[in-house]
C-alpha cells in the first residue's frame, strides 16, 4: 500500500515523461483547427447506418470481399448513399449509388482536398484518388435538398 | 473550465467562431490524444481517428443534447473510432471490450522518434509504462492530461463507471511502480 501523495508524484512524473517522449504533433493540433471549415451548410445530414467493416469480422471473409469495405448512409428524407471503397495503394477508389436514382453532384471531403462528380442518371458515380484518411460525401441533387454524409475514416 | 464556459464555446463555434473553435480544441486534444496512443495506434491512424472525431464534433455542433458533457461525447466517439480502426485493419477479433483491454502487452510500444528519448530516465520510464497493462495505459495516460478531464469524460474514453476510476488508479498505479522498479528506474 502507498499513500496518495506518493500516487500524485508518480503520476507528475508520468505526465512528465509522457509531454516530452509522446507529445501532441503539432499538425494534428493544426488539423483540428481547420476541421471548422467543414461545417455543414444548408445540408441535411446522412447518418451512417451500416459499415461492412463493423461485421465482416464476424463471419467468414472471404479473399475476394477481405479487401472491399460497404457503407450506407440515410438522410432524413430517406435519400440513401451507398459507397464501396476499394484500396489503391495509397489512394481509395469509391464507387457509389444514390437509392432512390437520381442525378446530383457529388462532392468527396478528404484529407487531401475535395473532388467533385456528377451521378450518372441511375444515380451511380465513381471517384478516385481519395486519400486515406476522413472522409464525407456531400450530394446535391439537382431537385430538392442537399445532404453530407456523417465522417468517416478511411 | 466552467460547463457553461464550454456551451457558450460550442454555440459559438456553431456559429462560426474559430476562437471558440480553437479554445475547444485546445481544452480537449490531449482527451483525445490519450486516448487514442491508449489503444496504441500508430501516429498516422491516431491523426486520421482524431480528425475524424474532431469532424464528428463539427457536424454535430449545433445538436449536442448535453453541452456540458461534451468531453464525454467525444470521449466515447474517438473510442468508438479506435475500435473501428482496430476492426478494419483486421488487428482486432471479435470479441468483447473486455478482452481488448486485457490484451497482452506483448506487442512493441508505440514508434518514438528517437531524438526525444533524450533523458534516460524518459526512456526506462517509457519502457516500464509500456509493461503495464493496455487498460492501465489507458487510464493513467488520461488522468495525466492537462488541463485535468472531468472524471465523466475519464470514464466514457474507457468505457467503466466513475466509481471504479479511483480504485482502478490505484492498483494501476501499483502495476507501474513495480515495473519502475524492475526497470531500475530512480526517481
Amino acid at each position: 500500500m502507498t499513500d496518495a501523495t506518493d500516487d500524485d508524484g508518480i503520476l507528475d512524473e508520468l505526465a512528465g515523461m509522457l509531454g516530452r517522449v509522446d507529445p501532441i504533433p503539432p499538425q494534428v493540433t493544426l488539423a483540428a483547427r481547420s476541421a471548422l471549415a467543414w461545417r455543414r451548410m444548408d445540408a441535411d445530414l446522412a447518418e451512417l447506418l451500416h459499415d461492412s467493416a463493423l461485421e465482416a469480422a464476424a463471419g467468414a471473409v472471404t479473399r475476394s470481399t477481405a479487401r472491399l469495405r460497404a457503407l450506407t448512409f440515410e438522410a432524413p428524407s430517406g435519400l440513401t448513399l451507398e459507397v464501396e471503397i476499394t484500396p489503391q495503394v495509397d489512394r481509395r477508389l469509391l464507387i457509389g449509388q444514390m437509392v432512390p436514382p437520381a442525378a446530383a453532384r457529388l462532392v468527396v471531403r478528404h484529407s487531401g482536398g475535395a473532388a467533385t462528380v456528377e451521378s450518372d442518371s441511375l444515380g451511380r458515380f465513381r471517384v478516385e484518388g481519395v486519400h486515406p484518411g476522413p472522409v464525407s460525401l456531400r450530394c446535391e441533387p439537382l431537385e430538392g435538398v442537399a445532404i453530407e454524409t456523417g465522417w468517416v475514416t478511411i | 473550465m466552467a460547463p457553461h464556459a464550454i456551451a457558450t464555446l460550442l454555440t459559438a463555434a456553431a456559429a462560426g467562431d474559430q476562437d471558440a473553435w480553437d479554445a475547444i480544441v485546445s481544452r480537449f486534444e490531449g482527451l483525445l490524444w490519450s486516448t487514442v496512443r491508449g489503444f496504441r495506434l500508430s501516429p498516422d491512424a491516431a491523426a486520421d481517428v482524431i480528425q475524424t472525431t474532431w469532424l464528428r464534433l463539427v457536424e454535430n455542433l449545433g445538436d449536442l443534447r448535453e453541452p456540458d458533457r461534451v468531453g464525454a461525447w467525444l470521449a466515447t466517439t474517438v473510442r468508438h473510432e479506435c475500435l473501428r480502426h482496430l476492426k478494419v485493419s483486421r488487428r482486432l477479433v471479435p470479441t468483447d471490450d473486455e478482452a481488448v483491454f486485457e490484451r497482452a502487452t506483448s506487442e512493441a510500444a508505440p514508434a518514438l522518434d528517437q531524438d526525444l528519448l533524450r533523458r534516460d530516465q524518459d526512456t526506462t520510464m517509457w519502457r516500464a509504462f509500456g509493461q503495464i497493462p493496455e487498460r492501465c495505459q489507458q487510464l493513467l495516460r488520461l488522468l495525466t492530461v492537462d488541463p485535468p478531464l472531468a472524471y465523466d469524460a475519464v470514464a466514457a474514453a474507457i468505457e467503466r463507471p466513475i466509481g471504479s476510476i479511483g480504485p482502478t488508479r490505484a492498483r494501476c498505479l501499483d502495476q507501474l511502480r513495480r515495473a519502475l522498479a524492475l526497470e531500475g528506474f530512480v526517481p
